[in-house]
């Protein structure tokens, strides 16, 4: 799944933009692997206490991958529209084993330079959030999506509104609605068993 | 959940958090309408947003290398919407920026008031972070300026975090409030130079925005007044780090600004330092914007590094081309929002303000205005009429601006002491070369000094004294003029004994300027002794004097002294055979000027004959489709047509028409007058359907191209009329005949003032 086929993402990307759908499928794991990559070489690279932001790792992706000379100002906001739907997979996913792990499964430990870090706290959060989210997206997917692409994507608000072709009023106004009702779905009193 | 419910749990919650926190609750209660279970959810809503000010807002990913998690949240309360910060209750947020976010908050002491509250961003905590927010927020301390948003107060929240509490500046975007208002350019203009005041007190304070886009200039109407404003110097004392793609994106808080606003050393890979420049080029794109209606490369349609490639490398079209290539719709639109017409806009943009625009685009910084107060001066001189410094220099260009200047002081006579200095300066330089290929270089300096000296104390001194006689008086200009003119050709006597060749280029000035007052006798006398010099100094064989035989033919044969016309043209051909040889475009000139001689004499068969040898010779030497080669085509269907030889006069006529269309297109003013003499020929011969149809064609196109009111559209209407009597078609001849008429009466207007300058500019430049 790591090596690059004969379409390079540029061209991929090029195409889901002009509406074949298709290229997404093949887009997609190119681009997990690079974030995956570039994710561990920020790990061992970082100085201490230096927090990593997700906003760096998506648009080294993006810089690495795509050919700037090619692609305009609208596709890389698509563009980051996926990273950050991979960026949230790829969180998560480790999350998830993470909390799998603590549940004592006996499966082997990570080794603390290997793979992304997260506190065993913050996994069991993200998992929280995640299921939250897919509960949001049910009757809302709009604010779902912004919440992923601002808080996995680190997009900021003119990046996300472009990359959902709103307004960035708009994204303003779902952000703080979408907190709020995250927040509260996550407040310990109404803790869906996790 | 249902999306209906959610809709309208949506509603509520959004209207709610509109409002300061102390009225909530009673518009849920208001708008709830008893629907408990309702108010309940958008409540527990409301309460979870006070609590969620941080949440979310961190990086979801933490290093762990210090031995355990570090959190990211934000280091001032939780509350936050409807919160207090100081004496400060926070209403909305209106803005979100690289680092901090701005709030909408109330002040209720001292003074009961709206203001801005800046404060970093949920999740940024690092010491750059706010070392830069307090950067900024000493920055805009330091300034007191009406252009600028100020700061009136500053402090941090128990937790530590920095905010600054600044001016509410209610207002658009410049362009925004520009277009909505339709301001004029000259509006635009003036509320352009209070900008460049702003960001030059900015500078005096040592302090250079980065960031100077349209968003960050808001205007407000202060009494009627519209005051520009700029906010937001967040990048103002950034790191200087150069500007590439990973830079620009991969900072801490996403892209720093739009690269729309951004100059060419910002975004050069040897990484200059930013200089007071970097503003100058920003504001030049607004201007380019203000007036053109759109920036001059536009980044949305392009790949990030074509544009930073075409920042670095092409030049910009100028904004009166940029509003000239758009199409007609665009163009209406563009100067409607201006308060004028296509055509005046382009008119008003070309020139000047061309120049200005792009002296502060200039990729080379030495080149550009040093500071937004020179900007903003040189403006200033074009709104004033005077010559700016971004002009390319040039004798007729300083002489229009001097004409303009004094019009008010000199009435109609600014035209044609414009013509004066105009063509002094060209005789200038012209007798400065003939001396100089004879190696007398100092005196030539000598002589352009002494006749520009002359020209400005003796003549203009006069001209501006002479009008002054009494200040009820309406004075006749053309009088005035002449008699300046009259003494200083009477000063001229003596007063260049040992320069004869400066006598010579200031008499055929004076009597050229004669001529095109219709003064013939003196235009002659000034002529003829400028003859005389230019003979004895430089031969008669010299273009000068070449010039001067051609000037008096000229003046004879407006004088209808087409006797003595014929003389001079003839011995002016015939220098011009020997000179220059038989086929030489100057000869054929001359060929041609003589041919109209015979023309008005009535002399068809020779003027005919002249024209066919005329007419053969440039299709020869010069091509089927020179301008010159298609005069000679329309001399000639002149004199076919003069002799009543319609048919032949036809043939030639629709030729060269085919010709102009093709090679000049069809809405050429020359094409458009070929149309016009063809109609008139269709006409003589009785076929007045095609006459219709060619005059009407014409008509249409001058009228949208030249505009009702020029003076060919009105020649056309009146062919036109004429068509339609001789068809019988009188309701429809008489409806042109009185909109022709009515048009003319507003252009007489309007003639006196500016056609005489265009045409006299255009007599002899």
């Amino acid at each position: 799944m790591e090596s690059m086929g004969s379409e390079s993402v540029t061209e991929l990307l090029l195409r889901w933009r002009a509406g074949d759908k298709a290229c997404l499928d093949k887009l997609v794991p190119l681009v997990e692997g690079e974030l995956r990559r570039i994710a561990h070489h920020y790990m061992r690279m970082e100085r201490p206490g230096h927090t990593l932001q997700t906003t760096a790792l998506v648009n080294e992706v993006y810089l690495k991958l795509v050919n700037q000379a090619q692609v305009d100002w609208q596709s890389r906001a698509q563009f980051l529209g996926v990273a950050a739907r991979l960026m949230r997979h790829v969180l998560v996913d480790h999350a998830r084993e993470q909390c799998r792990e603590k549940r004592g499964g006996g499966a082997h430990l990570l080794p603390l330079d290997e793979g992304l870090a997260i506190s065993p706290a913050k996994s069991a959060e993200l998992v929280a959030l995640d299921d939250a989210l897919h509960d949001l997206a049910r009757f809302d997917p709009r604010k779902a999506q912004v919440v992923e692409l601002r808080y996995f994507g680190g997009l900021s608000v003119p990046e996300t509104a472009e990359a959902l072709s709103v307004h960035p009023n708009t994204v303003i106004s779902d952000w703080s609605l979408a907190k709020a009702w995250l927040k509260r779905e996550l407040s310990p009193r109404s803790a869906n068993g996790a | 959940m249902e999306l209906e419910r959610w809709q309208k749990i949506e509603e509520l919650y959004q209207a709610a958090m509109a409002q300061p926190a102390e009225q909530r609750a009673d518009i849920l209660q208001r708008a709830c309408c008893g629907d408990t279970e309702l108010r309940a959810e958008v409540e527990s809503l409301l309460v979870a947003a006070r609590g969620a000010s941080s949440f979310l807002e961190g990086s979801p990913v933490y290093t762990t290398t210090e031995g355990g998690p570090r959190p990211t949240h934000a280091m001032f309360p939780d509350e936050i919407a409807g919160a207090v910060i100081g004496r400060y209750h926070l209403l909305q947020k209106i803005g979100e920026g690289g680092m901090g976010e701005v709030w909408l908050a109330e002040q209720k002491e001292p003074v009961r008031r709206r203001v801005a509250l800046k404060l970093v961003k949920a999740g940024m905590n690092s010491r750059e972070v706010v070392a830069r927010f307090e950067s900024e927020r000493q920055a805009l301390a330091l300034m007191d300026h009406p252009a600028i948003a100020k700061v009136f107060d500053a402090g941090s929240t128990p937790e530590g975090a920095p905010y600054f509490v600044m001016e509410y500046v209610a207002g658009v975007p410049i362009t925004n409030y520009c277009d909505n208002h339709r301001l004029s350019t000259r509006e635009r203009l003036d509320l352009f130079m209070r900008v460049c005041e702003g960001v030059q007190h900015a500078h005096q304070k040592a302090i250079i925005h980065r960031d100077l886009k349209p968003s960050n200039i808001l205007v407000i109407d202060v009494d009627g007044r519209a005051l520009p404003k700029i906010i937001d110097f967040g990048v103002a004392k950034a790191l200087t780090q150069k500007l590439t793609a990973d830079t620009m994106f991969t900072r801490v808080g996403s892209l720093l600004g739009t690269p729309q606003y951004m100059s060419p050393e910002q975004a050069d890979s040897s990484g200059e330092d930013i200089d007071t420049r970097t503003d100058v080029y920003s504001l030049g794109i607004i201007l380019y914007e203000l007036l053109a209606g759109a920036p001059p490369l536009d980044m949305r349609s392009i790949a990030f590094e074509e544009f930073l490639r075409r920042l670095r490398e092409e030049e910009p079209p100028k904004p009166s081309t940029k509003i000239r290539t758009q199409d007609a719709a665009a163009s209406t639109a563009l100067a409607h929002k201006r308060q004028t017409e296509p055509l005046a806009l382009a008119k008003e943009i070309r020139g000047d303000l061309d120049s200005i625009t792009l002296k502060a685009l200039e990729k080379d910084r030495s080149r550009r205005y040093g500071s937004p107060s020179d900007l903003a001066a040189d403006i200033g001189r074009h709104l004033n009429n005077e010559a700016v410094l971004a002009a390319p220099p040039s004798a007729a260009y300083h002489a229009r601006k001097f004409a303009r200047r004094y019009r008010v002081a000199l009435a109609t006579g600014g035209a044609f002491l414009l013509v004066l200095l105009a063509a002094a300066g060209i005789s200038i330089w012209q007798s400065i070369r003939a001396t100089k290929q004879r190696d007398r270089a100092d005196a030539a300096a000598a002589s352009a000094q002494a006749v520009n000296d002359f020209l400005q104390n003796d003549l203009l001194a006069q001209a501006s004294a002479s009008n002054q006689s009494g200040p009820g008086t309406k004075p006749d200009p053309d009088l005035k003029v002449r008699t300046a003119l009259d003494r200083a050709a009477a000063r001229i006597a003596g007063k260049f004994d040992r320069q004869p060749e400066v006598e010579a280029s200031i008499r055929e000035t004076i009597g050229q300027t004669y001529l095109d007052l219709g003064q013939y006798p003196e235009a002659r006398t000034q002529l003829e002794r400028a003859l005389d010099l230019e003979r004895q100094v430089l031969g008669a064989q010299s273009p000068k004097s070449l010039k001067t035989i051609s000037l008096l033919g000229r003046t004879a044969f407006l004088q209808g002294e087409y006797a003595q016309a014929e003389a001079l043209d003839d011995q002016a051909l015939q220098i011009k055979r020997r000179v220059l040889g038989p086929e030489h475009p100057d000869t054929l000139a001359s060929m041609n000027n003589l041919a109209n001689v015979y023309y008005m004499l009535g002399e068809y068969a020779r003027a005919e004959a002249l024209d066919t040898q005329t007419l053969e010779l440039r299709r020869r030497v010069l091509g089927p489709e020179h301008p010159d080669t298609l005069r000679s085509m329309n001399n000639l269907a002149i004199v076919y047509y003069a002799k009543g030889e319609y048919v032949q006069a036809e043939t030639l006529y629709s030729q060269t028409l085919e010709i102009k269309r093709r090679v000049l297109g069809p809405e050429h003013p020359e094409t458009l007058s070929s149309m016009s003499n063809l109609g008139i020929d269709y006409r003589m011969q009785g076929k007045y359907a095609q006459a219709e149809a060619i005059e009407s064609q014409a008509l249409e196109i001058q009228r949208r191209v030249l505009g009702p009111e020029h003076r060919l559209t009105l020649n056309s209407m009146t062919n036109l009329a004429e068509v339609y009597d001789q068809e019988g078609k009188y309701p429809q001849a008489e409806a042109l005949d009185s909109q022709a008429l009515e048009i003319q009466r507003h252009v007489l207007g309007l003639q006196h003032r500016d056609t005489l300058l265009s045409m006299s500019i255009l007599a002899n430049i």
